[in-house]
């Protein structure tokens, strides 16, 4: 590499202009890739672009600080977009409504066994309290769990990082898991991987149906509600 | 995309205020859903509203931030290359939480729903 090419690499790579441009065509084409196969669950775009960019990181060694600061644009929108989720909630309303006993109950019992089960594999996997109380918010989305999470003296990079790999892995999981045990109400299907995995599973859920989606919207919008409220009991419970 | 974008700041805005104020344990993102919900309760009903309110721009800004939400999450989730080392160290752990926990809230929380759902059938179309 020349000094000129050094010159113009540092110039770039330590602007928001080239990490955010990245991110964006990284995304796109991961995306198409995923079009391509017809959504197979596992050409997930969020997987595949997080590796991608990460493995181009450690390789240039960038500082994520650096990566961030261009691609904290994208990261910002992630609050607006939950409170966009009032709209297919809106335009739903009707429907969502009528099963309004089965969402209470199905938020209730998953926000609780996923709170629960979180408790157990830390027990199980003796891990250190630090990672287990930042994984609790786990299934609520980033912005809500990072909340939490700092609000319970846990790690919020740390719990971004889980938030992100749950919703992936929901993602991936959802449609052969739920199809394994003959799940077929459409309601029921989007409010699970809506309430486990958050908005990476909601954009898998309106890929699927529209109203796989706006359940599972609705299933994230009311488990950030809740997780916020029993990740402090939990912790408190536990005497963390 | 200006309206719909001010309308769905705003909401998150007014969000932030009430968590901030109230010390509720509340999301400000989740407040602003509710009254953005509200919002267009109210737009649908009432006339009244100045012009610009009642735009369909808000309805494609907002269908644009949920389509492309998946996007949204690349930047927080690339973050796992400051944390290899912990995670490496509690690998198993991890991944058990990552996979194990979720695929179990998936099957709890469906056949929950199934099963109530067929304790309570949704009443029929139009029925309210």
């Amino acid at each position: 590499m020349t000094a000129a090419d050094n010159g113009l690499w540092s110039h770039l790579s330590g602007g928001a202009l080239f990490w955010l441009t990245l991110t964006l065509v990284v995304y796109t084409v991961a995306d198409r890739l995923s079009l391509l196969v017809r959504r197979n669950p596992l050409a997930n775009p969020v997987l595949h672009s997080v590796w991608v960019i990460g493995v181009i990181l450690v390789l240039s060694g960038t500082p994520y600080e650096t990566y961030f600061n261009g691609a904290y644009f994208i990261h910002f929108l992630l609050g607006p977009a939950t409170v966009a989720l009032a709209l297919p909630l809106y335009e739903n309303r009707r429907i969502v409504l009528r099963s309004l006993v089965p969402i209470v109950a199905a938020l209730v019992v998953g926000s609780c066994a996923t709170i629960g089960s979180v408790l157990v594999c830390g027990m199980v996997f003796d891990l250190p309290a630090m990672i287990t109380i930042s994984a609790l918010p786990k299934s609520a989305t980033s912005g809500v769990a990072m909340g939490i999470s700092q609000s319970v003296g846990g790690d919020a990079s740390l719990t971004a990082i889980i938030v992100v790999a749950t919703g992936i892995a929901g993602a991936v999981m959802a449609t052969p898991l739920l199809n394994l045990l003959r799940i077929e109400d459409r309601r029921a299907r989007g409010f699970a991987v809506g309430l486990a995995a958050h908005g990476v599973g909601t954009a898998r859920a309106f890929q699927v149906h529209p109203l796989t989606g706006t359940f599972a919207g609705v299933a994230m919008s009311l488990n950030g509600l809740l997780t916020a409220v029993l990740v402090p009991l939990a912790v408190t419970l536990i005497g963390g | 995309m200006v309206v719909g974008l001010a309308v769905v700041l705003f909401c998150q805005l007014v969000g932030e205020i009430f968590a901030y104020l109230t010390h509720l344990p509340l999301p400000a993102p989740v407040v602003g859903l509710v009254l953005l919900f509200a919002f267009f309760l109210v737009r649908d009903r009432w006339q009244w509203l100045p012009f610009s309110l009642r735009s369909e721009e808000i309805d494609k800004s907002c269908e644009t931030l949920v389509q492309q939400m998946a996007l949204l999450f690349v930047p927080a989730g690339v973050g796992i290359v400051q944390r290899l080392g912990i995670l490496e160290a509690n690998v198993l752990g991890v991944v058990a939480i990552v996979v194990v926990t979720t695929a179990f809230s998936i099957v709890v929380t469906a056949f929950t729903f199934r099963l109530v759902s067929r304790w309570f059938p949704a009443p029929a179309e139009g029925a309210e």
